[in-house]
């Protein structure tokens, strides 16, 4: 039987929107510097399609899958057209990302608690 | 640390930056008329605010920093007027250029950024607390 992995993803989903917000607050907090390039995450469905592709190793010699915490870790230069002083921080897109972050976050924790209910009932018998 | 605490942190940062500048720019306008006691006495000098991107190692991510405020002795405008106390001989006040429009255009746009700072603050409070309501069943 296949192991449950709903809670490994959610939670590493929460990880991946915590670690956006702050890239978000990173870029707000910088929206007056001048030089500031806003950066953005790579999208978590490159980090879980890459969770999903498990290659196995079963000699020394194979290769093996790299971790998360690097691929989500990355950042990408984003943002709106340069500024006269040099910075590409877009504040309407800052906050509309902000909002989805938050949303998304909430759908996370809403379904962590579902699975969690079910996952209880069935203890429960 | 965890990346919403962090993100307070960072948010925290840029509120006080934007604080900081309101209040350069309040100076600026506070003085617009000050003018030095002694004849050809130097005037109030116009302050200006520059911000910084800085690393914090702490947060593991980019913060920002006041760089400095600089006052510009040079910027001021000459106006006749003989029986001010500080009036040269040939009867003229060095007077601060400060520029009301240029001033209240700085302010709104500090006003601005400390919202969308609020912003982050008020999003990053939901996400934890939503966090601590899966312990509430």
């Amino acid at each position: 039987m296949q192991p449950v992995s709903i809670f490994k993803l959610t939670s590493e989903h929460a990880r991946w929107l915590s670690q956006r917000q702050g890239v978000i607050a990173e870029n707000v907090a910088n929206a007056n510097t001048p030089g500031y390039k806003a950066s953005d995450l790579s999208p978590f469905e490159a980090a879980a399609a890459n969770a999903q592709l498990r290659l196995a190793a079963t000699q020394p010699g194979h290769l093996r899958p790299s971790g998360h915490a690097a691929r989500e870790a990355e950042t990408a230069a984003t943002g709106g057209p340069q500024s006269e002083t040099g910075n590409t921080v877009d504040l309407q897109s800052e906050m509309l990302k902000l909002g989805e972050t938050g949303s998304a976050f909430a759908l996370n924790r809403a379904a962590a608690k579902a699975f969690h209910r079910l996952a209880l009932a069935s203890m429960r018998g | 640390m965890d990346a919403l605490a962090a993100s307070l942190r960072i948010a925290a940062t840029g509120l006080y930056a934007q604080g900081e500048r309101i209040r350069v720019a309040s100076e600026n306008m506070a003085n617009a008329n000050s003018t030095g006691a002694t004849p050809g006495a130097a005037p109030y000098a116009r302050r200006t605010i520059s911000f910084d991107a800085a690393f914090d190692d702490a947060l593991q991510a980019t913060v920002v920093r006041v760089r400095g405020v600089e006052a510009d002795p040079t910027a001021f405008r000459l106006e006749r007027d003989p029986s001010h106390p500080a009036a040269d001989a040939a009867g003229m006040v060095k007077t601060p250029k400060i520029d009301m429009l240029v001033e209240m255009a700085d302010i709104r746009e500090a006003n601005r950024s400390y919202e969308a700072n609020l912003q982050v603050v008020k999003r990053a409070r939901e996400m934890l607390s939503l966090t601590v309501d899966l312990m509430r069943t």
